[in-house]
């Protein structure tokens, strides 16, 4: 036991005499930066959820008021309903997202946290599908669609579908990513309950 | 927000009689480099639950929990993995055990990031000398749960060797239950 108590008195000493770095100035004026940080990730998201709806209609329009009759035309449609998913999810991410109550006990937060965090997994798991769905279709309309009278039509509409089925491709790749991040954090979460013994 | 809110006087005064603790989570959860980005973290979510602050709890058990709860979910804004310096402590590998304090605070801090996320947070509150009823109190485990807990997290500790007076440094073999790696 004296050993231990020795461990813990080097503990208690080494962590006294550390640099206070962030902490040697005001408390405040490190929530302040830290808080402008965190508008800065609600303009984010929030800019996430209107720029979604957005390309949906601009998609939409085009397609209908400016792309030949065509594979690219189609194209556009698949793509302003990869946005529009994008748009939901988005929406609903920003609508669920509760602030945890932090001075909460370790074992209640830890649990609520992986509760939110299942939510958001299952949330992105249906959206990634969704938009995987729309992304094979894309490219069975590209194999399969048709192409329009004329020449110049016909390369406008190979253009643009270069163009719709990239991005299309994109935002499946960002979905991806995102849900990725989402299941790392629910098992990373799990694991600490599994620690605590839940 | 002025000066004179008694809200920032309360925050100043609590991030003050804390500030040891606050960054002793903070390098026990952040990797180099980060520590003061999990700091800012755990003091904007102080600030934030100061609102609901009533003195119910000890102000050292309140940090404590928004601190531990914070770098327990903690992830940096750009996504990036946090844990890169968690091992699995199944694979045997030797440790020296030092006589200087530095390097026994090495050896500590190695100890802690090895290990899981809430075995992490238990080790480090028993580091700080809080008691069982206390750690229980901030964790929202049982008093015996901690108990068993504690005396299985020595026992890997002393594995190590390093619980013991040495005279001359030796290398001593370690193997010790597998934590949660995080990836």
């Amino acid at each position: 036991m004296q050993v231990e108590e020795r461990w813990k008195s080097v503990w208690l000493s080494r962590t006294q005499s550390d640099d206070l770095g962030p902490l040697a100035a005001s408390g405040a004026l490190q929530v302040l930066r830290a808080g402008a940080l965190l508008d800065w990730e609600r303009a984010r998201e929030l800019a996430r959820v209107i720029f979604s709806f957005l390309f949906t209609l601009l998609a939409a329009g085009a397609g209908i008021q400016v792309l030949p009759e065509g594979t690219a035309r189609y194209l556009a449609g698949l793509f302003a309903a990869a946005m529009l998913v994008e748009g939901i999810t988005a929406l609903i991410y920003r609508l669920r997202r509760e602030r945890l109550r932090p001075e909460m006990p370790v074992r209640e937060f830890v649990a609520r946290a992986h509760r939110r965090a299942e939510e958001m997994r299952r949330l992105e798991a249906v959206s990634q599908l969704a938009v995987l769905v729309l992304s094979a279709l894309a490219l069975i309309v590209v194999l399969y669609g048709p192409t329009p009278a004329g020449e110049r039509a016909m390369a406008l509409d190979k253009v643009a579908s270069m163009g719709i089925l990239t991005a299309l491709l994109l935002v499946a790749w960002l979905r991806a990513r995102s849900f990725a991040r989402s299941w790392q954090i629910s098992r990373d979460l799990e694991s600490c309950l599994q620690q605590l013994g839940e | 927000m002025t000066a004179q809110d008694p809200r920032v006087s309360l925050f100043d005064e609590l991030v003050t009689a804390n500030r040891r603790r606050i960054l002793a989570i903070a390098r026990t959860y952040a990797p180099a480099g980060e520590s003061s980005d999990l700091c800012q973290e755990i003091l904007l979510q102080m600030w934030r639950a100061l609102a609901g602050f009533r003195g119910e709890s000890a102000p050292s058990t309140w940090v404590y929990r928004i601190a531990l709860n914070t770098a327990i979910t903690y992830r940096r804004r750009n996504r990036r993995r946090l844990e890169p310096h968690c091992i699995p402590l199944d694979q045997s590998r030797e440790l020296e055990a030092p006589s200087d304090p530095g390097r026994q605070v090495l050896v500590l801090e190695e100890f802690l990031r090895a290990l899981g996320k809430i075995d992490r947070a238990i080790f480090l509150l028993y580091l700080e000398d809080l008691s069982y009823r206390d750690i229980a109190d901030i964790t929202g485990l049982s008093e015996g749960h901690v108990g068993v807990r504690i005396n299985r997290l020595r026992n890997a500790f002393r594995r190590l060797g390093c619980g013991e007076d040495h005279a001359s440094r030796r290398k001593v073999e370690v193997g010790v239950a597998q934590p949660d790696a995080v990836r």
